[in-house]
């Protein structure tokens, strides 16, 4: 086993800000590729919540370092092996892409048809490497808590995954908060969706941990782990998405997927290093 | 030409004069120790304990002890180096695994990874620190420090060809005089380590992995349950945003 690589607040605040942009870009996005006009302002709004919070990332981290100018000394190689390496790097791109995006499509509002078709185009086909960045940092977190020989995290292959079922949610509670005059059909049932996946793969993740999985169902964080990961985060947003539409269900169903996508990081964070 | 240690423990008679040596060559500073019953201390390897005895109680109503040099085993898969973003983790030519200071941003990535415990991350100057196999010695022509200090000749550095066929030697003669569980440890673990031990006993009886892990074994598994999860929200979304109806019912 190794040491504790004593990741604490700030790392646990990177991953959920992190995966709360990443989710909310994907969405955006495929929304962008795969949906029609009147997807525009969904797109734009999920624009427009990762930009802030992608830029938030290397504050977070930044401060976990301690010293602001050696976050730099990430940039000074590329290692493909390294889920830190690429991530630094997929960071960098992400946070470009999404003001890229954010750019295209406020301009996109100004000036003539012509005008706004080409910038349509061009949001598009930055959503084609935007998506699959936004992927990207939603679940390297994960898999690099998989690449240590910490308890828990040495070589689960499911933590990247449960991350991203929980950044979709995160990026769809996000959007749900967001002021858009029109309440998009399918969201709801897509919410439905990926929370099902999130508890599915709980499972799955526990399930690989054999006995190990005690420190979540028994040890001291399974009053965090059952109240807030699971009633919160998964188990009452599946009650309230599946009763019904309505905005006041939307909304607390947002809160409560929120306070759960940050309790899931801080469970998974502090199991590995109990 | 690949080098390395060979840690013989069955010569080794604990006086940490290798520990001593350690601190000496590099400069570091002594640590607040206790007394937990023997001479061993401190409790693990440090950020200014670079290397220690292990105190092994013999076992089985025994009252003797078995020692163990530990440091870093300057692994070929190794995990720091794998993972180290910054590329403050390098790997002589000749095989040991060596961590520049300047270049380390304190990340703590190669803490989490190490499968030895061995890299330890320092408060006081925000970087992490490790045995670096003395490469300013090695390549000057001189032995590690620790190596040069042993009284014993329990601690040797050569070619890893040489200590290999030598350590299996010595784990056959110890064998031989009725330590049943004696073995060179580090031959292949890891692809081969540069830091290898001849054991009295099983391994686990040190403290030391049986199997250790590389810890980047699982990346590939990781990226490919990653994609499967992302497909499986694609292909959500693309229904949700195909879909005709327009307002939420």
């Amino acid at each position: 086993m190794a040491k504790n690589p004593a990741w604490s607040w700030y790392i646990v605040w990177y991953f959920f800000v992190g995966g709360t942009a990443a989710g909310a870009y994907f969405l955006a996005a495929l929304a962008d590729l795969l949906g029609t006009a009147r997807h525009r302002p969904l797109a734009r709004a999920g624009y427009a919540i990762a930009l802030p919070l992608a830029a938030a990332c290397p504050v977070l981290l930044t401060l976990d370092l301690g010293v602001p100018l050696r976050t730099f000394y990430m940039f000074r190689t590329f290692k493909l092996g390294s889920p830190m390496s690429v991530g630094s790097w997929a960071l960098l791109g992400f946070g470009l892409l999404a003001a890229l995006s954010l750019a295209l499509s406020v301009a996109e509002g100004r000036g003539g048809p012509d005008r706004a078709a080409r910038l349509a185009r061009a949001r598009r086909i930055a959503a084609v490497p935007g998506a699959l960045l936004g992927f990207f940092i939603a679940s390297y977190t994960g898999v690099l808590l998989g690449a240590t020989n910490r308890p828990v995290w040495a070589g689960s292959v499911w933590i990247g995954p449960l991350f991203i079922a929980s950044a979709a949610s995160l990026g769809l509670g996000a959007l749900a908060l967001a002021p858009l005059r029109e309440r998009l059909a399918g969201l709801r049932r897509l919410d439905l969706l990926v929370l099902g996946l999130e508890a599915l793969l709980l499972v799955v993740f526990l399930a690989s941990l054999g006995a190990g999985a005690g420190v979540f169902l028994a040890g001291s964080l399974a009053p965090w782990f059952w109240g807030a990961v699971v009633v919160i985060g998964v188990a009452a947003p599946l009650v309230i998405q599946a009763r019904g539409p309505g905005r006041g269900l939307e909304v607390a169903a947002a809160v409560l997927v929120l306070a759960g996508g940050f309790a899931l990081r801080y469970v998974v964070l502090a199991a590995g290093q109990a | 030409m690949a080098r390395a240690i060979l840690v013989d423990t069955s010569r080794c008679i604990g006086c940490r004069g290798c520990q001593v040596a350690c601190k000496q060559w590099h400069g570091l500073p002594a640590e607040r120790t206790v007394f937990r019953g023997t001479y061993e201390n401190p409790v693990e390897l440090s950020e200014n304990t670079w290397r220690k005895v292990k105190f092994v109680g013999e076992g089985d109503g025994g009252a003797g002890w078995h020692f163990l040099s530990d440091a870093c085993k300057h692994c070929t898969d190794a995990s720091c180096l794998a993972v180290c973003p910054t590329g403050a983790l390098v790997r002589r030519p000749w095989g040991a695994v060596d961590l520049n200071q300047d270049v380390c941003n304190g990340c703590r990535y190669c803490v989490a990874a190490c499968p030895f415990s061995v890299i330890t991350f320092n408060p006081a100057t925000g970087r992490a620190n490790k045995c670096t196999l003395c490469p300013d010695r090695v390549e000057a022509g001189l032995e590690p420090a620790c190596v040069t200090t042993c009284p014993t000749d329990a601690l040797s550095f050569g070619d890893r060809d040489e200590l290999v066929a030598r350590g299996r030697k010595r784990a056959g003669e110890l064998r031989a005089r009725g330590l049943a569980g004696a073995r060179l440890y580090g031959e292949r673990e890891l692809s081969g380590l540069h830091q290898l031990y001849v054991l009295k006993e099983r391994a686990e009886a040190y403290g030391l992995p049986d199997k250790p892990r590389f810890a980047t074994a699982s990346v590939l598994g990781g990226s490919v349950t990653s994609v499967l999860a992302s497909l499986a929200v694609g292909a959500g979304a693309l229904v949700a945003f195909r879909q005709r109806a327009g307002k939420e019912e």
